[in-house]
């Protein structure tokens, strides 16, 4: 994960997705690949909803590369979802914004906590248990499932 | 004598396949069982000759899950050293063998979505047992295989029977080959797999490397060394101070070897990295298909099997 984007060479097509903020922080690399005339995409991600980008994103083919700008709190959820497309690692660079800061669901009381991006264990702010943050992301809940540290 | 532990077989029966292609089953001994191996797996054969041991590697195209025997396809090659000429013409029903474990230098991506083969020739062997791999755990697949004619086509009849939906065979006799062109139209979360003569392989790998293929996406099985379009003798010099030269005819593994170097060593072909050994100064001229780039520019190893020296000498960290 990023805060800058950088430009990679070599690709049969190249999508520029983000919300609007996002699609800002692309405008250094949006140039460089009109400037090279190469085939390209501009996607505006306007609701932040992976589902439409999703069916638009699956149908790509091989050689295609991602420029995925969004806030760090949604970030997260993208990624997983372009890896279950078969998206590598490789093929996509990750730009986040804002704050850095994941929400995190408790598996007692169902607060949703923020915690820092880097921590991966916290204390509820409503019960005070001690939560291991896992990489489940839940749909359901816009959240990070937390579960029980200690077990 | 053996570098590694092995498993004593035994032949029990020889098919032929097409006109240069031999089938042989091995079997281990009554009420044992052979281990289980993953799709693309391959084993290396020990064949006893007057001149010392042979090892020649092949691809399993038994099913992995069956234990009760291995087979492999071996083509008789015109420009064969002993391996395959000893298998079509030596070798009966009956004899013993020793043969390694099953080892796998061109496993299935467990990250792909979808997987596309491309054969050419005795290419197919590996691909056998991958086809089998992924129909048993529900996987999509296709192939695409390249052959003379079908009189010429190894596991023809096999393949239409089994994998018809999934397999396109394409006959230079008929003047159709596989177009590159098919590595456009893959949708992304597809691997792809080459396995064929060099130049096949790197005809392929290179279109999709023009297209922007990651690296991780593109698979190469390699049954020779790669042609070195560069070959020039150079010396080894040793922690001891000894010194061995390598000819232009040799690999630098091989001169080791000759002077009774005792370097461990499996495929031969760059692809495993069993001979890895260090290098202290000296520049090499990297021809594996194992080293990253980072670790092939830090110079500081080599593949001795396929790899060379760039400068006249290589001052090596070993005895
Ligand atoms: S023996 Fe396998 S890489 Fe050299
Ligand atoms: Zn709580």
């Amino acid at each position: 994960m990023k805060n800058k984007a950088v430009f990679i060479n070599g690709k049969r097509k190249y999508i520029f997705c983000g919300d609007e903020q996002g699609l800002k922080l692309l405008s250094n690399v949006l140039e460089k690949g009109k400037e090279e005339g190469l085939t390209y995409d501009r996607y505006l991600l306007s609701d932040l909803k992976m589902t439409l980008l999703q069916d638009f994103l699956k149908s790509q083919k091989m050689g295609t590369f991602v420029y995925l700008a969004i806030p760090f709190l949604v970030l997260q959820q993208f990624r997983k979802a372009l890896e279950d497309i078969g998206y590598l690692e490789e093929d996509v660079q990750y730009i986040g914004y804002g704050e850095r800061k994941i929400p995190v669901f408790c598996c007692r009381c169902h607060e949703i906590n923020m915690s820092n991006q880097e921590q991966n264990r916290l204390f509820c702010n409503r019960c005070s248990l001690e939560l291991e943050v896992s990489d489940h992301y839940s749909a359901m809940h816009n959240a990070f499932l937390g579960y029980v540290a200690k077990l | 004598m053996y570098k590694e532990s092995t498993l004593s077989v035994q032949i029990s029966s020889i098919v032929q396949e097409t006109e240069h292609v031999k089938r042989f089953t091995l079997e281990i001994a009554k009420g044992k069982q052979l281990p289980r191996f993953s799709g693309g797996s391959h084993i290396s054969t020990y064949l006893e000759t007057p001149k010392g041991l042979l090892v020649r590697q092949y691809s399993l195209t038994s099913h992995p899950d069956d234990c009760s025997h291995y087979e492999i396809a071996v083509r008789l090659s015109e420009a064969s050293k002993g391996g395959s000429r000893i298998w079509h013409q030596s070798m009966k029903v009956g004899d013993h063998l020793q043969i390694s474990y099953p080892k796998n230098h061109f496993p299935l991506s467990f990250k792909a979505r979808h997987h596309v083969f491309y054969a050419a020739g005795i290419g197919i062997t590996p691909f056998i047992s991958m086809m089998q791999e992924l129909r048993d755990k529900g996987q999509t697949f296709e192939l695409h295989y390249a052959s003379k004619s079908k009189q010429y086509c190894s596991f023809y009849e096999f393949i239409t029977q089994h994998y018809s939906e999934q397999s396109h065979f394409y006959f230079s006799e008929d003047n159709h080959r596989i177009p590159t062109l098919f590595l456009e139209n893959h949708l992304v979360g597809t691997h792809v797999y080459f396995c064929g003569p060099e130049t096949f392989i790197e005809h392929f790998v290179k279109a999709a490397k023009d297209l922007g293929y990651p690296k991780k996406s593109v698979h190469q099985e390699r049954f020779s060394p790669p042609q070195l379009k560069r070959v020039k003798p150079f010396k080894v010099s040793l922690k001891s101070g000894n010194e061995i030269w390598v000819d232009e005819k040799q690999s630098m593994l091989d001169a080791l070897l000759q002077h009774g170097l005792n370097v461990p060593y499996s495929c031969k072909v760059g692809r495993c990295g069993t001979c890895e050994l260090p290098v202290i100064t000296g520049d090499i001229d990297h021809f594996d298909f194992f080293l990253s780039e980072d670790q092939q520019n830090a110079q500081n190893c080599i593949l001795p099997c396929v790899s060379r020296a760039k400068s006249d000498k290589l001052v090596m960290e070993i005895k």
